[in-house]
């Protein structure tokens, strides 16, 4: 079954200023639905879950339940306590990075196109003299080398491995990966942000140990991120972040941890952001993920198609659409991304990605400024690829 | 260069607008970097650059695109006219502070700092708050052609300044030319010579009444003349007959004296006479100055009539 674009995109009010967005993998933009729904928390129910005993509270803490337990079924964990609310996608790495208990010396896996949230943490426990970071290269082609991955397995404690690259859309091939590392007593974690809101992740399936995702890139709200884990996995975590919430009970010198998932969301909560989160899961449910996942990759074949015909353009990944999900990251000659993606805002109100999209390691790897990146989500049209398309060539003169 | 341009024209409006500091601070930065052989790193001049030619390029390609590849040479020559621009606005403030216009002290051409000429450099043609009778019939032909012998005047008989002064005691503008002039014969005093010369304005209610009422008291008590002139001009009431005696007994006037006058008509020709001289000498609405027969019409501040001297 297809989707009704029209009435998908009367949805989000802002689509009726004549606007084209094409940075869906930065940021979504977020259905009526999804906006009511954190309204509703503000206006109806503001009180703080798991605290206060009066009626507000109760329905804060009623929602923030049913909410966990709408995440846990959209990524088919086992049980709800396996999924932490966190600010974010690097909130939730940073969360295992400074909680996992390594040895001295224990190997960490990543690739050589991580975003900074999967890098940098681990870059400072290097640096700490906690762990060592091995890098598995990519090939020419962008898509990982799992020659280099198997060759480079051993010894590693724990494989942090983005799912879907924001810089490409390269998708890893994160089941054979689990497979390998599980068989090497490695842990896997993934950096989730870029899969979880296109395509169907099914944690069972995938038998990942820990996943981690952004509300924003799905239609959620800003400031909401989620961390699942293996529940056996969690509970031998170190603590990350405490104080309120995070403990059952404490005297001068001491506490008593509280149970999954509380004791490793310190503070109190986000909880418009973690309602709106679900409505925003209820939308993409209701939207389904296999039509979204088809609707992006015709966006992509598009744009693709229209891209390669102009000449100088050099797409990043591999040309077939199919390789890179939503997303077209590509160079324009020698030209300044950051002036393609101005001239495509001012000349056209197309918005659209430029730089090294928090990937710079891979850039100043590979010696480039960067790139432009159009990146689309289910609401998206194929006569805004077209519109795009057209922009694009007439910027093309502008450099001829 | 745009960040140069950047960094005055923001800068200027950052003054009135914080939203326009930030861009200056960036455009700041962006010069710093620039002339320390640096590259800017704030981006701002790739900012500007697609944003001005992005925004032609919607509305017409070719001017777009032609801009987009010269536009570091269109940089250098707005930069150059900015500077330009600069300077003459400078060397303008300058002269307009020295000598009230801005293209300079001998200069009768528009000046945009006093556009309407309220300090009263450049052109006794231009004209300030005036009265005037609906019929009348502007001119700059102004010449002063009438007598200001036995006319009351303040100030030195000999005095290298005469300014003589049209005024009506109904007319606002003249009321609020008076303390101005006040307060330049408390700072001249027998630097100069200020005579006064009626020119009641037929629409105006109880100004020939009071013209006459004031020449009765120079013709009979002059020493009072001045403190009753003032009253005129002081008082918030509107003008009558009653309140022309009523100020008049606030003085030092003989009010015997001052109504036998009054109720004879003793000073109509007199009044008759200032107003006919100031017809000849084209008075069209008041008040008017003449200052060493420069004409100036309409009401003059303190300042103005200074610079004028």
């Amino acid at each position: 079954m297809g989707i009704n674009l029209k009435k998908i995109r009367a949805d989000f009010p802002i689509l009726k200023k004549k606007l084209i967005y094409f940075d869906n993998a930065c940021m979504t933009l977020r259905p009526k639905q999804v906006v009511e729904a954190t309204n509703e928390y503000y206006y109806e129910f503001p009180g703080c879950a798991g605290r206060s005993m009066h009626k507000i509270a109760a329905k804060v803490t009623e929602e923030v339940l049913k909410s966990r337990k709408i995440v846990q079924k959209f990524i088919s964990a086992k049980k709800p306590e396996e999924i932490i609310f966190t600010r974010n996608t690097t909130e939730a790495i940073n969360l295992i990075a400074n909680s996992f208990k390594f040895k001295k010396g224990s190997k960490v896996l990543i690739s050589d196109k991580e975003h900074n949230s999967n890098l940098i943490p681990w870059q400072v426990l290097e640096k700490k003299g906690v762990i060592k970071l091995v890098i598995v290269n990519s090939k020419s082609d962008n898509t990982l080398d799992m020659d280099d991955f198997e060759k480079k397995i051993k010894g590693v404690t724990l494989v942090s491995i983005v799912h879907t690259s924001n810089m490409d859309g390269v998708t890893n091939p994160v089941k054979e990966i689990i497979k390998l590392a599980h068989k090497n007593n490695s842990l896997v974690m993934l950096d989730a942000a870029q899969s979880i809101p296109h395509k169907e992740v099914n944690v069972k399936k995938l038998d990942v140990d820990f996943l981690a995702f952004s509300g924003h890139k799905m239609l959620g709200p800003s400031g909401m991120g989620v961390l699942y884990g293996k529940k056996s996995l969690l509970e031998k975590l170190d603590t990350f972040m405490v104080g309120g919430e995070t403990v059952i009970d404490s005297n001068y010198h001491n506490h008593k941890l509280e149970k999954l998932p509380e004791r490793f969301e310190a503070g109190l909560q986000n909880y418009a952001g973690i309602i709106g989160l679900a409505e925003a899961i209820k939308y993409l449910k209701k939207v389904g993920m296999k039509n979204i996942e088809t609707q992006e990759l015709i966006l992509n074949k598009a744009l693709t198609e229209g891209l390669s015909q102009i000449e100088g353009v050099k797409i990043l990944g591999p040309l077939d659409p199919k390789q890179r999900a939503g997303i077209v990251s590509f160079n324009y000659k020698n030209v300044d991304p950051h002036q393609i993606a101005l001239l495509m805002d001012n000349s056209a109100n197309i918005m659209m990605r430029s730089g090294a999209h928090c990937v710079h390691s891979w850039f100043n790897a590979h010696k480039s400024k960067g790139s432009a990146r159009a990146s689309f989500y289910f609401y998206n049209t194929l006569e805004e690829v077209d519109a795009f398309i057209n922009a694009f060539k007439k910027i093309v003169k502008f450099f001829k | 260069m745009i960040c140069v341009i950047a960094l005055v024209v923001f800068g200027i409006l950052g003054i009135f607008s914080a939203r326009y500091r930030i861009i200056a601070k960036e455009a700041l930065d962006c010069v710093f970097r620039r002339v320390t052989f640096r590259k800017c790193t704030t981006g701002l001049d790739k900012r500007l650059k697609a944003q001005i030619t992005g925004k032609l390029m919607a509305k017409h390609h070719g001017t777009g695109r032609f801009i987009y590849k010269n536009f570091e040479i269109i940089s250098w020559f707005f930069l150059l006219l900015l500077f330009t621009s600069l300077f003459f606005t400078a060397q303008g403030a300058y002269l307009f502070a020295k000598y009230g216009n801005c293209n300079g002290p001998d200069s009768t051409k528009f000046c945009i700092f006093d556009p309407l000429n309220t300090f009263g450099g450049g052109s006794e043609e231009e004209v300030g708050a005036v009265c005037m009778p609906p019929d009348a019939q502007t001119t700059t032909e102004l010449s002063f052609k009438g007598s200001i012998e036995n006319r009351p005047f303040l100030g030195s008989d000999d005095a290298k300044t005469t300014i003589v002064e049209f005024g009506c005691f109904s007319c606002p503008n003249t009321k609020d030319a008076a303390p101005e002039v006040k307060k330049l014969l408390d700072e001249y005093g027998d630097e100069i010579k200020f005579v006064y010369l009626d020119f009641p304005l037929a629409n105006h209610d109880y100004a020939r009444e009071a013209a006459i009422a004031a020449a009765c008291v120079w013709k009979d008590q002059p020493e009072n003349y001045w403190d009753y002139h003032f009253k005129l001009f002081e008082t918030d009431a509107e003008l009558s007959e009653e309140l022309l005696v009523s100020l008049a007994s606030r003085t030092n006037i003989q009010m015997n004296t001052f109504l036998k006058c009054l109720s004879r008509n003793e000073t109509t020709d007199l009044v008759d006479e200032d107003y006919q001289a100031g017809i000849k000498s084209g008075v069209y609405g008041t008040p008017t100055f003449f200052i060493n027969e420069e004409p100036y019409v309409g009401v003059k501040t303190f300042k103005e009539l200074k610079k004028l001297i």
